[in-house]
């Protein structure tokens, strides 16, 4: 049985980021304007206030995912408990169909970087985000998806492709998998591998949700800004991912020059129609 | 092959170097021993595109979160204070909503900014709605659970503040200058003037009130814990002391009732508690 069949992960639609400038529109409007939201599960491990209160209000309307940034799943410091619990203290909170943060490092010692930092692709890595994998696993009670990264460097020390270190942390944690197609195609941009060949070797029945973004060319490398529409290419990735892992929940990101709630509304309904286009064509899994 | 632990320690070194890595030869050998490089980008430009980000996205945090004090010292001169302050103060918590908790005291302790008092006073304001924003919430007042007292319960009775409710002693009207250059505005430096500020949460927005020494010496004794009779006794004493006209405790009673009567309507206070339990 598959991983989104075990854990019974729900397709949710197409959903966009839950950021400030639309809250008076998200909040205050009556109709439904979206099939989901994704928060930023920072944003909301706070003690009390308007954030909570705009979230409980956000929860009442529509089916909300927290998405993380800072659990640092790949650094060597121990997992902060601290983060953790306020984490589980959200999910208890929103009861989503599951949790997802980034494959990456982040904290060393004495210093939170807040950043999405790459790993270097080896043996080592793999045992070791495994480990701590199972642990937030354990410790959320929740399906925990991995998103892959935007990357601008490269290690020495990698044996692997990308792709194969996030299958095999993906089936050795026996975890969900966040992937997120503009990600995927800004590092094969920097890094000069076929995006494609990346998407086709994701095992498709652990990915629980797509991300779609904006990027910026900022010359000798390509940055993950999202802060504008998806690219084209972008769009034919997703259609492959589509195609190869089916109905599975997407995500539309736009979180830097955020636009008016409706050039946002129209980015989603674009993924929702090219999602639609895909999975009535017949065989769309041969594309895979 | 470096290890796991070796790599990071090293990236993370090389990420909190202020300038580009090509000023540090024996980093930059580290980094190239890390990093692969490419045809466009060599292995210390790579670092060096996640050490730009460091200081862009931390220097941008706390130009929105301490935006009176940019405008006070100008853009360049905050950031070199910011810049100044990430290296003393490195972000250290999952969030970056701490970012800036530690600013009131490096600017009152490290100089050159510690020559001037006022910015440290900024930043103590700019944190406490900070705090004000996100704190923790309390359920509101129940004017029912003060229904059927006994004048001779009040003195035993505890009165608890909202957990946000920030309290401010101040020799500046800050806050004023805060508001002023939030807005766009081009405030001077005001004159020095002490005054006790309270920043609150209300419906829908943050606000303050600048409030008289007696009633934030009051709100001081409340947030402690003391009972009220034992709260009257101390701030009689204290503000008439300080005013060296020996205010009376029967001066003070007499305005208990209209301070509750606003603070209840502020949401400032949230329970009354007459067991001897403490709040």
């Amino acid at each position: 049985m598959s991983f989104r069949d075990r854990h019974a992960i729900p397709d949710l639609g197409v959903g966009v980021g839950f950021r400030i400038p639309h809250y008076p529109r998200v909040l205050d409007s009556t109709e439904r304007l979206m099939d989901w939201f994704e928060i930023i599960s920072e944003n909301f491990l706070v003690a009390g206030g308007r954030p909570l209160e705009n979230l409980s209000r956000l929860a009442d309307k529509y089916r909300v995912v927290p998405h993380g940034v800072s659990l640092a799943i790949g650094s060597v410091e121990p997992l902060d408990t601290s983060y953790l619990a306020k984490l589980r203290a959200l999910v208890a909170r929103l009861d989503p169909p599951w949790v997802s943060d980034h494959l990456c490092w982040a904290r060393a010692p004495g210093v939170h970087i807040h950043d999405l930092l790459p790993l270097p692709y080896t043996r080592e890595a793999v045992d070791h985000v495994v480990e701590r994998v199972k642990r937030v696993q354990g410790s959320l009670e929740r399906p925990f998806a991995l998103e892959n990264v935007s990357s601008y460097m490269t290690y020495r020390d990698s044996t692997m492709t990308e792709w194969d270190f996030l299958a095999e942390v993906a089936e050795r944690a026996d975890c969900g998998i966040l992937l997120d197609c503009n990600n995927v195609y800004v590092s094969s941009r920097n890094h000069g591998f076929d995006p494609a060949a990346y998407v086709d070797a994701v095992p498709a029945d652990r990915v629980v949700q797509m991300h779609l973004a904006g990027h910026t060319d900022k010359g000798t490398y390509v940055l993950d800004t999202h802060s504008d529409h998806v690219d084209d290419e972008v769009w034919d990735l997703y259609r492959r991912a589509v195609a190869r892992c089916g109905a599975v929940s997407t995500l539309v990101e736009w979180d830097d020059d955020i636009p008016e709630w409706e050039v946002l509304a129209a980015e989603a309904a674009k993924a929702r129609a090219a999602r639609a286009e895909v999975l009535a064509a017949p065989r769309a899994a041969e594309v895979g | 092959m470096a290890t796991l632990a070796e790599t990071q320690a090293v990236l993370a070194v090389a990420l909190r170097r202020s300038a580009p890595l090509a000023g540090d030869p024996e980093l930059s050998a580290q980094a190239a021993r890390i990093a692969r490089g490419n045809e466009r980008l060599s292995p210390v430009e790579q670092v060096d595109v996640y050490r730009e980000q460091f200081w862009l996205r931390h220097v941008d945090v706390l130009r929105d979160d301490f935006a009176s004090i940019r405008h006070a010292l100008g853009d360049e001169a905050f950031e070199r204070l910011a810049r100044a302050y990430l290296e003393a103060c490195p972000p250290a918590s999952f969030s970056l909503r701490d970012l800036g908790e530690h600013m009131p005291r490096f600017l009152a302790e490290r100089a050159p900014w510690s020559e001037d008092p006022f910015l440290a006073e900024l930043a103590k304001v700019e944190w406490a709605f900070v705090d004000a924003f996100d704190g923790a919430d309390a359920p509101p007042f129940d004017p029912a659970s003060i229904a059927g007292r006994t004048e001779d319960e009040w003195p035993r009775a505890r009165i608890v503040l909202h957990p946000a409710l920030q309290r401010l002693s101040l020799a500046w009207p800050s806050h004023d200058y805060r508001v002023a250059a939030r807005k766009g505005g081009e405030p001077e430096r005001p004159e020095r003037r002490a005054c006790r500020v309270v920043v609150y949460r209300g419906p829908e927005l943050l606000h303050y009130l600048e409030v008289e020494a007696d009633a934030a010496a009051m709100l001081d004794e409340l947030a402690r814990g003391a009972p009220l009779g034992e709260a009257c006794e101390r701030v009689a004493r204290e503000v008439g002391a300080a005013n060296g006209d020996g205010a009376s405790l029967e001066a003070l009673e007499g305005k208990l009732a209209g301070w509750f009567a606003d603070w209840t309507s502020l949401g400032w206070i949230r329970a009354v508690r007459f067991g001897e339990g403490g709040a």
